[in-house]
């Protein structure tokens, strides 16, 4: 096939991996805990051929990465989601959906573009009711065998989902229940929204639809003990403006946002909008409730990367958000968002021991950069390389950095089942920049700063994904 | 959990050291174009130690894997495996190195046995393609059959029980007859002094064997035919058990012991005939070519003045030596005769390569690898690596180079345009590790005209370590 073109997207710690692997009992640094068993899949963007059009990270063919650990030893596979997408472009040796803009398909695929049900599956991957699913929140979730990592198809819940699912589903640890949102489901921009719960067997009890005050990127939502929000941001959709040859999504500050808050007894008739400064959060740490007072923790940025202005114009340079505290009191005769940042260090791609989400907890873990490492595209793209443990009751932070590592989202696994919150490990896939290839780096949860207790190293490259699961053996 | 491997080996370490996954990347980023008459697939072996070895790890020892690059339509794919050798699935099960192949006192106790009965061995350093099979050699054990499409293992191959011995890395083609020529050292146990030839027919039956007792046990890498001489060079890299249970290098290099070069008659039907002639001390893992005319018979070798890699008797490095060019000659008619070694040029070369439809027979064009001195080795033995092919004309004794610059560079193998194309019309391949990018990438040159540099470059996502030898198979 032909070179990749020159797209920053395209290289460096994003170039892709045009091979699937297999390693048994990977080299390791350190000690592995014996404990530790289960498997890590990590997902991001791999697109399979240099694309044809303007590419968009968001659209590159979704490629797992799967740790799997077993008495100290770990063994590692990549395989592609084997997506309709991605059979066509292979069967035509060619890429034909690269862009971000479905208009700007290839004319002979229009009609399977406007109609594909499993896009891409490249953003996030959740192990739920005995499923694998990739997720990419604008198609269905797309299941892969957990072992062999085999494609298996899109999932509907045995024909129950008949939108697309987001990548952020959120599961109850009180019985694992999964919920989810959906958006843009009466088609490409759209303002509608569903939401849905899957019991913890895989089945869906409900699948609700409503309407969005406008058409939006809704990339994350929130769930509390008693409420579920739906934070609407203005990285606004418009298929006018896109056939207008125009963003097909920008950045609207003009725009507010708005929370929509449903009670969990309720339905999404009972949703209240609740206003705040316009604002764009791509990752929600957690949130709980307490008498009615809402709060919840999100990786908040003033104005967003990777998306430009109505225009087309880039929007100010802003490329790391910092964790900031949304405060909603419910029990206000007309509330608004109140928010307010945590800490000044960057925080992206938080996540929480799982034990206890939706409800007060102490530590989240996230990526952050101490950005003394170089950024291949200065104003919309930065080096994570450092790991962070912050304690949002004391607002106290314990972090890591490598010198020339870049880190992926760290995966919190709880040392036993019955451990107290934050007790047990990190997991982040760390590309080593010198030598271009990458480790699986454990940290002890609660002692970020001393670094690795082990690396497990793969001989090549795990480029920058986005997020990952655990499945416990 | 697997060990990390040790920091102070230079051979366990980029760019030469192991990698840990097997996989398969299909229709390769090219830059240039793949020409369109290029269909077969570039096998390369070479060692990739799967554990951290157990004691000092020589690069002769590694695990071996052979990496193929499929090459047809102007496309290029990709896959690569290990071989799964007896040693490889016992250290597989156990998690761990247990096997010492060089030493065979040097194995876990539970494995002492293993390395002086063991018949597979590493599967590490050749490939070759003859009578519908694709076998991977090691010289110290049987071939070892694979998948020519997926690579998977086969097992080891006896010729169907015939073959009693090793078989060395770098069997020998008459394009003629389509008749493979090879040798084992040490043939009949470990450390026995003597060698066999054998005769594979086209077909794949082995033929004919040979036993020829040698002065003294020795490591013979190469040896070479002509239309109608065998000629198996005896140099002093000696074995020996005694040494090796006191402790000492089980192979060393003893020049006192001198160099023997055996001459056989093709036709022989025995050792009755054969003649041995000795020759002024020096080495050579490999040779370019060699033929024969009215009795006298003409070797190309890549001579070093001292082997590289190994110690003295007394375990001493033996330092810095490179090999050049040099022409043997060895005149049949005359029953006094030495061989004599004449330098054809002065340049550094390794892993002489020729057209190999003209293995045996008078020849002009022939390839090879050396410096250009750009990129500095931290290598006892080599002062600079390897980062530049080179090409040489017999006809008018002059070189052509080409520097792959910061990359490292592989042997570089000959894949003839047609059948029918005259001698040196075609292809080389060779694979290169971007010493910046720590990628790898398949390179392929017109071969007469490799200053002009790749016609086409195929990219990989991952490095390929400096394996040794490769072979070509036609597409079907």
């Amino acid at each position: 096939m032909k070179q990749w073109p020159d797209n920053a997207f395209l290289s460096g710690y994003y170039e892709p991996l045009t091979a699937e692997c297999t390693a048994q009992n990977l080299v390791v640094e350190g000690e592995i805990p014996r404990e530790l068993n289960g498997t890590f899949y990590r997902n991001g963007p791999n697109p399979q051929f240099p694309p044809e059009n303007e590419y968009h990270l968001f659209t590159g063919d979704g490629m797992i990465h799967a740790f799997n650990f077993e008495d100290g030893r770990v063994s590692y596979q990549n395989r592609w989601a084997q997506t309709e997408r991605f059979k066509i472009e292979r069967r035509e040796g060619m890429s034909l959906f690269s862009g971000i803009n479905p208009l700007e398909t290839d004319p002979r695929y229009l009609d399977f573009v406007l109609n594909d049900k499993e896009g891409v599956a490249n953003t996030s991957v959740v192990y739920h009711g005995g499923r694998l699913l990739l997720l990419e929140e604008g198609h269905l979730p797309f299941e892969m065998d957990a072992d062999t990592l085999e494609s298996q198809g899109a999932w509907r819940f045995y024909g129950k989902l008949n939108t697309t699912m987001s990548a952020h589903p959120k599961i109850d640890p009180a019985n694992a229940d999964m919920h989810f949102h959906a958006y843009m489901t009466a088609g490409p921009f759209t303002p509608d929204m569903g939401y849905y719960q899957v019991n913890a067997a895989g089945h869906m009890q409900e699948s609700h639809h409503f309407q969005a005050p406008y058409s939006a990127m809704v990339h994350d939502m929130v769930v509390t003990e008693n409420y579920v929000l739906f934070p609407v941001m203005p990285i606004t959709g418009d298929l006018g403006r896109a056939m207008e040859g125009k963003p097909p999504f920008a950045w609207e500050p003009d725009k507010p946002t708005l929370v929509g808050v449903m009670p969990r007894s309720g339905t999404p008739d009972d949703i209240r909008w609740i206003e705040g400064d316009a604002c764009y959060v791509f990752h929600f740490a957690n949130g709980s409730d307490v008498e009615g007072v809402i709060t919840v923790e999100a990786c908040h940025f003033d104005s967003p990367p990777l998306f430009p202005m109505v225009d087309g114009t880039p929007t100010p340079a802003n490329v790391h958000p910092s964790l900031a505290r949304w405060t909603i009191d419910m029990n206000a005769s007309n509330p608004r968002v109140k928010m307010d940042y945590l800490a000044d260090h960057g925080a992206e791609f938080p996540v929480i021991d799982p034990r206890f989400a939706m409800r007060e907890y102490q530590h989240t873990w996230y990526t952050s950069s101490d950005r003394s490492i170089p950024a291949q595209i200065p104003d919309s793209d930065v080096v994570y390389n450092a790991i962070v443990r912050f304690d949002v009751k004391s607002h106290t932070a314990d972090s890591y950095a490598f010198d020339a590592g870049y880190v992926a989202e760290p995966m919190f696994v709880p040392r036993s089942a019955d451990a107290p919150e934050g007790v047990g490990w990190v997991l982040s896939t760390v590309y080593d920049i010198p030598t271009n290839t990458s480790a699986l780096c454990i940290f002890d949860s609660l002692n970020i700063s001393a670094g690795p207790i082990a690396k497990a190293w793969v001989s090549h490259r795990v480029p920058v994904s986005f997020h990952g699961t655990w499945r416990p053996a | 959990m697997a060990q990390a491997m040790p920091v102070d080996n230079q051979f366990l370490n980029f760019p030469w050291g192991p990698i840990q996954m097997e996989c398969e990347a299909q229709d390769l980023v090219i830059e240039g174009e793949v020409p369109a008459d290029l269909n077969g697939t570039l096998y390369r072996a070479g060692p990739n130690q799967r554990f951290r070895p157990r004691g000092e790890y020589h690069l002769f020892a590694g695990d071996g894997m052979v990496h193929a690059f499929h090459i047809g339509n102007g496309q290029v794919d990709y896959v690569n495996r290990w071989v799964r050798t007896a040693k490889f699935n016992i250290e597989d099960m156990e998690g761990r190195a247990v096997i010492n192949a060089m030493n065979p006192f040097d194995c876990d106790p539970d494995y002492a046995e293993f390395t002086l009965a063991d018949k597979e061995g590493l599967a590490n350093t050749a490939a070759v393609w003859h009578g519908g099979r694709l076998l991977v050699m090691e010289e110290g054990h049987r071939p070892y059959e694979i998948d020519p499409i997926t690579l998977d293992s086969i097992g080891s191959w006896t010729f169907r029980g015939k073959l009693h011995t090793a078989m060395t890395a770098h069997p020998k083609i008459d394009e003629k007859t389509g008749e493979m020529v090879f040798f084992a050292y040490m043939a009949t146990g470990p450390f026995s002094e003597d060698v066999m030839v054998h005769k594979v027919n086209a077909e794949g039956l082995l033929t004919q064997s040979i036993h020829i007792p040698t002065p003294y046990s020795a490591m013979v890498h190469d040896f070479v035919i002509t239309e109608n001489y065998i000629v198996v060079p005896i140099f002093p890299i000696t074995g020996s058990l005694e040494r090796a249970m006191e402790g000492g290098p089980p192979f060393a290099w003893e020049p006192s012991k001198g160099v023997h070069i055996a001459v056989l008659p093709r036709d022989a039907e025995n050792a009755d005939n054969i003649r041995w002639l000795e020759m002024d001390t020096c080495f050579a893992f490999h040779f370019m070519n060699a033929f024969d005319q009215d009795g006298v018979i003409s070797v190309d070798a890549a001579q070093f003045t001292q082997a590289p890699l190994f110690p003295t008797a007394e375990g001493e490095a033996t330092g810095e030596t490179r090999s050049q060019l040099c022409r043997w000659t060895i005149d049949m008619n005359n029953p006094e005769a030495r061989v004599e070694s004449t330098a054809l040029d002065t340049f550094e070369l390794e892993f002489p390569q020729i057209d190999m439809r003209y293995a045996g027979q008078a020849y002009r064009h022939g390839w090879y690898t050396t410096t250009d001195g750009t990129i500095k080795s931290s290598l006892e033995v080599n002062e600079n690596l390897y980062n530049t092919i080179g090409y040489w004309d017999h006809e008018s004794n002059t070189t052509e180079t080409y520097s792959c610059g910061q990359s490292m560079v592989s042997e570089a193998l000959f894949v003839p345009r047609s059948d029918d194309a005259p001698e040196g019309d075609g292809y080389l391949l060779a694979v290169i590790i971007d010493l910046e990018t720590r990628l790898s990438s398949l390179l392929i040159f017109n071969a007469l005209d490799i200053t002009a540099g790749p016609v086409a470059r195929a990219q990989l996502s991952h490095r390929v370590p400096p394996g040794f030898h490769g072979t070509w198979r036609p597409a079907d």
